[in-house]
């Protein structure tokens, strides 16, 4: 100690002793964060020279797809050129790229010939450039794009100018790709001139021998070139890639004197006074030129890599030293009068330190709030001195760990005791820094992830005494990477296996970072070219990728956007697509989605036409058609309609149908469909019939409605087609009418004709003499069968103007038939026929008009008379058949003919025109017998052998008891 | 009831005219005064003092019922038989002549040969 009022030297040692470690630990983990920026800042730097040279490899493959071309198609025209680069996409695939060319080789006799024909080829003002006479001319006769800059290289003769002849000796003589030095490109027409080289693929004819340099040059037809405008190109290289290292290209190796190919920091100046912390400085060997590439990390690179902790472990641990200090000298230098106090001193030495190490733990609680435990390892005696924190990060008592080397070494993870052997060992040699993250394993079982980070050192000799490190646990970190690592792959692994097509795109949106394969068949590419596209290209609309790149940059998520594509070789292509903002591989991205939905919306479409064109037969069609659904409510009604109904469509769309029926239907309506509903019995669906429909104007008029019930998206629906018939039932009207006027017109010359024949054929005049009377018959049958006829005709008139009356009783069916049969007797006995009742008489009741009832009896025998063979035998027989009776009258005459039997009950059906005269008859007895015997309840039909006979019969309900009143029924509705 | 011997007949058709009374006078031997119409029959029915009318219904001017109603007007007539002549015999057409008082309907065209005993039997009937 060297006064009373200096610090004594315990409380330098105190200071040393505080600030030792804090600069040891502030040393190493400064030592430690910037080796990372090291490796960090290597990487990038290899990454750019790895795309650089990636890139140029790329080209060179384009080029000698062109030489391919020339080689495969010999003659290559000015348009297969064209298409070739065209496919390229070179703007997108490639950008940088300034052109792909063809520079032909023109030997001096050939060059009159080339001018001439290039001239005729459509280019007037084509020449070789420059002018002068060469041993050997070159001339660029192809670059695509043809346009803008690329338009000053046409008819360039490359071959004259010695850094490109340099380039293009070398391509033909070493048989290879080549690259130029630095050149000013003809394309530097305007803008910032910029750096430029070229790269040459020699073209030869093909079938020539090109083993020997001579030979090549004689089989030489021209280059495949590209020019390349530097700034452009690494611009294309790098992209929008924001790389926080900047980096100059030389060619060759004169860094120092010539002017750089391209230098980074042009487009972004650093700040005034920068000195880049990392340089490095690699060199590119390309295609026999080699490149100087200087790389240096930039401010916003450093700052990335500074830390805080680092610096408040020190500034804190100097802090406490200080104060450590302070406290000690004061100490000491109260006590310095005491000087000769030896025990005295000593005890308070003792006591000091005491204190101290009080005040080293305040120390180490300061580490602790940084979670590092430190640790010093004596490598000659084993021991190894832990601080309290390093007993936390193990969950080790102080009892449990016994302050050697193997207690440290058992709570190790098994499988990571070898490499830290093995780390140990080097770092001692030297060869190595100890920093590594190792697994230990608590009593408890858990694992947990070490940081470890140690210096070793060395006595006087160079032997490794001692290792000082430190350890703090990684294990959150650890887990949280490991996590996004597989968070990430589950991601992949989803997005692959999705059936939807997937990308992620970079921030910005401009290049696929990684897509599925369905992503790749939406765009038709392979699965492996995808990477690194351009989607924007795909949009048919480019403001609508330029909308989604900006809402995704401001955090929105997009969903189900429609979007158009436009994928070259498949066309037009509908997506629904939806954007995501992610964070992939630790960078922002955009995760879009995009279900194809082309096949619908053309099924769609086809929809929409197929709708459109029934539409336009549905509104064309003459016949009205009206849809309604279970409700009766009108779904559709179409131009038709409305004109004969008198209703717009929309006055009745969406209304009850009954609209348009006159009462009863109107009222009925609601039980026919819900009857329909419930059993399915129809009273019109699928028949069609004649029905009254109600116009607007209340007017009622007969319309033909035939109805199809379907289901329509599983309801039933109805189809109604109308027609209406007012203009058929008048006619019709007018010719019953007619028919009806004409027969009672002619009833009144008729009696008149028929009387006075028949005085005279009665004989009431006097007897005529022979042939007179036979003639006279003749007259007075022929006047009979027109009345028949006439009766006939009004007859049937009636039954179908509905105007016939029917006097229905319920009466015993056996007289009235035994009535017929007594009635037709004389008849038959004319014609020589026997009537016969067959089989037992039969006790049964019918509702029927008598006199209706005779009338149908009377024609069927009187047919069946007719039609009988002379002597014949007509029978009647009576049958109960179910809960009807069958009334049969049979003939053995000639029978039905096959042709005519689907006639018979038609009106003035007969089987030869001949019967009428021969038989007699009016041809429309059978018609008016099956009216007859249907208003009456009844069903008719016959059978016949044709030469055999006939049998026509009639089935009438048989009515049980009489009790029912007599029920008159004038067909009126 | 007497004999039938004097039958009015009204009739607008001449031709159907002549074949009655010929069927009725030659063949029945009745006594038969024919008027052309409904208005001639009025004037002329009560001097014949018919035993019987036969009334067409069809005819200008007065049809058979009117004229059936005006018969009955004149008390010398209102219960003389009455018989229409018509084509139309439909039930209920018949019940309707009948309702309006006429004994019978003959179904025209008639059969003249068969006519005079129809007539005997409605005067029977």
């Amino acid at each position: 100690m060297t006064g009373p009022h200096a610090p004594g030297r315990i409380a330098w040692l105190v200071l040393a002793a505080g600030l030792l470690p804090a600069l040891f630990v502030w040393h190493t983990l400064r030592e430690q964060a910037t080796e990372h920026a090291r490796g960090q800042f290597d990487l990038q730097a290899r990454e750019i020279l790895g795309a650089i040279e990636q890139r140029l490899y790329q080209h060179e493959q384009i080029l000698l797809g062109g030489a391919g071309l020339f080689d495969a198609g010999g003659e290559v025209s000015r348009a297969a050129w064209h298409a070739y680069v065209a496919r390229l996409r070179l703007k997108v695939n490639h950008p940088g790229i300034q052109g792909v060319g063809f520079s032909t080789l023109i030997r001096p006799h050939e060059l009159e010939a080339h001018i001439a024909a290039m001239r005729a080829a459509g280019f007037p003002d084509y020449t070789v450039k420059p002018a002068g006479r060469r041993e050997l001319y070159t001339s660029i006769v192809y670059l695509e794009p043809f346009a803008g800059r690329n338009l000053a290289a046409f008819g360039y003769d490359m071959f004259s100018e010695a850094t490109r002849r340099k380039a293009m000796n070398r391509a033909v003589d070493r048989a290879t790709t080549a690259i130029t030095g630095k050149v000013k490109l003809l394309q530097e027409t305007h803008g910032r001139p910029q750096a430029g080289f070229l790269m040459y693929v020699p073209v030869y004819r093909p079938g020539l021998p090109l083993a020997t340099v001579a030979e090549r040059w004689r089989a030489l037809r021209g280059f495949v070139y590209s020019p390349y405008r530097m700034d452009d190109l690494m611009r294309g290289i790098l992209g929008e890639r924001n790389s926080s290292i900047d980096f100059v290209i030389h060619a060759g190796s004169g860094i120092e004197t010539a002017q750089p190919m391209h230098d980074s920091r042009e487009a972004r100046p650093l700040p005034a006074g920068f000195q880049p912390r990392f340089t490095s400085s690699k060199r590119i060997s390309a295609y026999g030129e080699s490149w100087v590439v200087g790389l240096a990390s930039r401010p916003e690179f450093e700052a990335q890599f500074s830390s805080q902790r680092e610096w408040l472990i020190l500034a804190l641990g100097i802090g406490i030293s200080l104060s450590l200090f302070g406290l000690t000298a004061s100490l000491s230098t109260r006590h310095a009068r005491a000087r000769a106090l030896a025990d005295e001193m000593t005890a308070q030495i003792r006591e000091n330190e005491a204190r101290l190490s009080g005040l080293n733990e305040r120390f180490e609680l300061a580490a602790d709030a940084a979670g590092i435990g430190v640790w010093e390892f004596d490598l000659e005696t084993g021991r190894l001195h832990w601080d309290a924190q390093m007993h936390r990060i193990y969950q080790m008592e102080p009892g449990e760990f016994t302050g050697y080397y193997e207690s440290w070494r058992a709570r190790l993870h098994a499988d990571d005791i070898d490499a830290i052997a093995a780390l140990q060992a080097a770092s001692k040699r030297g060869d190595a820094p100890f920093d590594t993250i190792f697994r230990i394993v608590w009593k408890n079982g858990e694992i947990r992830h070490i940081r470890a980070y140690a210096k070793v050192l060395r006595d006087a000799a160079g032997h490794p005494s001692r290792m000082i490190g430190v350890n703090y646990d990684v294990t959150e970190q650890q887990l949280a990477e490991t996590q996004l690592r597989e968070s990430e792959q589950r991601l992949r692994y989803m997005l692959e296996s999705s059936p939807t097509a997937a990308r992620i795109a970079r921030a910005g949106g401009h290049e696929v970072i990684f897509a599925n394969h369905r992503y790749a068949e939406l765009i038709n590419q392979e699965a492996p070219e995808v990477q690194g596209i351009d989607p924007a290209s795909y949009y048919a609309d480019a403001e609508d990728y330029a909308d989604i790149v900006r809402r995704i940059g401001a955090g929105e998520r997009i969903f189900d956007r429609l979007i158009e594509l436009d994928i070259p070789g498949a066309g037009r292509k509908w997506t629904l697509a939806s954007y995501l903002p992610i964070e992939y591989e630790g960078q922002p991205a955009v995760l879009g989605w995009f279900y194809d939905i082309t096949e619908l919306k053309r099924a769609e479409q086809a929809i929409v036409d197929q709708a459109s064109h029934t539409q336009a037969i549905l509104e064309n069609t003459v016949d009205g058609i009206i849809t309604i659904d279970a409700r009766g409510i009108v779904a559709s009604f179409n131009k038709a309609a409305a004109s004969i109904f008198g209703y717009a469509p929309e006055e009745v769309v969406g209304r009850n149908v009954k609209m348009l029926m006159p009462e009863p239907y109107q009222s009925e309506h609601d039980g026919y469909l819900d009857r329909y509903m419930a059993t399915g019995v129809a009273r019109i669906i699928g028949i069609g019939r004649e029905v009254a429909g109600r116009r607007k104007d209340g007017e009622t008029f007969p319309m033909e409605l035939a109805v199809s019930a379907i289901r329509h998206e599983d309801r039933p629906l109805f189809i109604g087609m109308v027609r209406d018939i007012t203009e058929r039932k008048r006619v019709e009207r007018m010719q019953n009418e007619f028919v009806s006027t004409v027969s009672h017109e002619l009833r009144t010359p008729l009696t008149a004709i028929s009387g006075a024949l028949g005085l005279i054929a009665g004989g009431a005049l006097g007897q005529l003499p022979g042939q007179a009377r036979q003639m006279i018959e003749i007259a007075h049958k022929n006047s009979q069968r027109l009345t028949l006829l006439i009766n006939d005709l009004l007859d049937m008139e009636k039954i179908t103007a509905g105007k016939m009356h029917f006097d229905l009783r319920a009466q015993p069916l056996m007289p009235l038939v035994l009535q017929a049969l007594e009635a037709n007797q004389a008849y038959g006995a004319e014609r020589r026929i026997g009537l016969a009742l067959a089989g037992e008489p039969l006790d049964a009741r019918v509702r029927v008009d008598a006199q209706r009832l005779m009338q149908v009896l009377s024609n069927l025998i009187s047919n069946a008379i007719k039609f009988s063979r002379e002597d014949g035998v007509v029978e009647l027989s009576v049958a109960r058949l179910g809960d009807t009776v069958r009334v049969t009258v049979s003939d053995h005459g000639t029978g039905i003919p096959e042709a005519f039997r689907s006639r018979i009950f038609q009106k003035f059906a007969q089987a030869d025109a001949s019967d009428t005269r021969q038989k007699g008859g009016t041809g429309l007895g059978l018609a008016i017998t099956r009216e007859l015997v249907q208003r009456m309840g009844g069903r008719i039909g016959f059978d016949s052998v044709e030469g055999e006979g006939s049998r026509f019969h009639f089935d009438l309900p048989i009515v049980e008891d009489d009790a029912e009143p007599p029920a008159a029924c004038d067909d009126a509705h | 009831m007497g004999t039938l011997q004097r039958i009015l007949y009204v009739e607008d058709e001449p031709d159907i005219q002549a074949v009655a009374r010929l069927a009725l006078e030659l063949v029945g031997g009745f006594t038969v005064k024919i008027c052309s119409s409904g208005e001639e029959a009025l004037r002329e029915a009560a001097a014949f003092a018919p035993d019987l009318i036969l009334l067409d219904v069809m005819m200008p001017g007065m049809d058979g019922p009117s004229t059936l109603k005006a018969l009955r007007g004149q008390a010398t007539l209102a219960e003389v038989p009455v018989a229409f002549m018509t084509a139309k015999v439909q039930p209920p057409e018949v019940a309707h002549y009948k309702a309006l008082g006429a004994r019978d309907v003959i179904a025209k065209p008639f059969d003249p040969m068969k006519l005079a005993d129809q007539i005997r039997a409605i005067w029977n009937g």
